[in-house]
């Protein structure tokens, strides 16, 4: 048996193979079929017709009724979804940004909160201010809390 | 340039085929399906207008790049899938939602018993055949399936594969006898 008739052989039980799909893959197949002739351009589904009279030569001179399919959309259109792509994909990185943000403001609103605190609680202190920059004061303090 | 009833009838005449050569290719269903979508809608879109005699060897070329895409995607999604793995909880991947009912085949009635026997040998036979193609190396798989089931000359498989001619032949003919020797190796003559 030679290369060619070894290989014909395998490829009869290959196009037995390609028979047994399943139904289901034969309904994707047939989808995908039909996603692809909706995608075509504009084709002639058939021959132009014969002119019999001036007026019919005028007429099968004019250009076919262009189809419009899905993939088809006017350049205005194309554009305008194109807007909505980009923004519906930079929306997440704006959240998370702005949040990001807010976070940020309330963290220092919070330090300063507390700063104001401390401050507050130095000034009305019955101790002068200037007590706390002495070293001997810091000393009598951690002396007098033993 | 062919009509639309001419390509309806052409991606007809190929889709089964290309499927399976998906499916040699990916070893999966569902990616195989994709694949042979995306190369039809590939044709439609861009080579409409070419003449039906070409379309049978552009349609094959965009069916291997096609694939190829598919690889290459895989590449860079498996290696996120392997940085996020530990993240992600452990999920039935086999599981609960493929339906048995969708991939049965009706049994033929009214067979006789030998008849049965014959059917389930053949079966068995082409699912070996199937493996055995399965496990060539890609180029080899790429070169005996276009040059002798999609019965393309040399020189259309060598354009389609973007090799040499002396290449397809050599790829063949690796093929024909790693298909044979598989094939006698498991008790199968042809």
């Amino acid at each position: 048996m030679t290369d060619s008739d070894q290989a014909k052989a395998v490829c009869r039980y290959l196009d037995a193979g390609a028979q047994q799909v399943s139904l289901r893959v034969q309904m994707r197949l047939a989808a995908a079929r039909n996603r692809a002739l909706e995608a075509l351009p504009s084709v002639s589904t058939a021959a132009p017709p014969v002119a019999a009279s001036g007026q019919a030569s005028v007429l099968a001179s004019a250009p076919p009724p262009r189809e419009r399919t899905s993939g088809d959309a006017d350049p205005g259109t194309r554009r305008r979804s194109l807007w909505w792509q980009i923004g519906a994909a930079a929306a997440p990185a704006l959240v998370v940004i702005a949040s990001l943000l807010i976070g940020e403001a309330q963290h220092e609103g919070k330090q300063a909160l507390e700063l104001v605190e401390v401050d507050t609680e130095l000034l009305t202190d019955d101790v002068p201010l200037m007590a706390y920059a002495d070293h001997g004061f810091g000393v009598y303090l951690k002396n007098t809390r033993r | 340039m062919a009509t639309r009833q001419e390509i309806s009838d052409f991606l007809a005449s190929v889709d089964r085929k290309a499927f399976k050569q998906a499916l040699f290719a990916v070893r999966d269903e569902e990616a195989a399906l994709d694949i042979v979508q995306d190369a039809m809608l590939k044709l439609a879109e861009k080579y409409a207008d070419k003449p039906l005699a070409e379309l049978a060897p552009l349609f094959q070329r965009i069916l291997q790049n096609t694939i190829h895409d598919h690889f290459r995607r895989q590449k860079v999604r498996n290696l996120w899938t392997t940085l996020l793995s530990s993240l992600s909880p452990n999920n039935d991947e086999n599981g609960a939602d493929s339906d048995p009912l969708e991939t049965f085949l009706p049994e033929e009635t009214g067979e006789t018993a030998e008849n049965s026997a014959t059917i389930v040998e053949q079966r068995q036979i082409l699912a070996i055949i199937e493996d055995e193609i399965q496990k060539l190396p890609t180029r080899q798989r790429e070169a005996f399936i276009m040059r002798y089931w999609q019965e393309m000359d040399v020189a259309e498989t060598a354009a389609a594969m973007g090799c040499s001619e002396g290449s397809v032949k050599t790829h063949c003919s690796r093929a024909t006898h790693a298909l044979a020797t598989a094939l006698r190796a498991r008790g199968i003559t042809l």
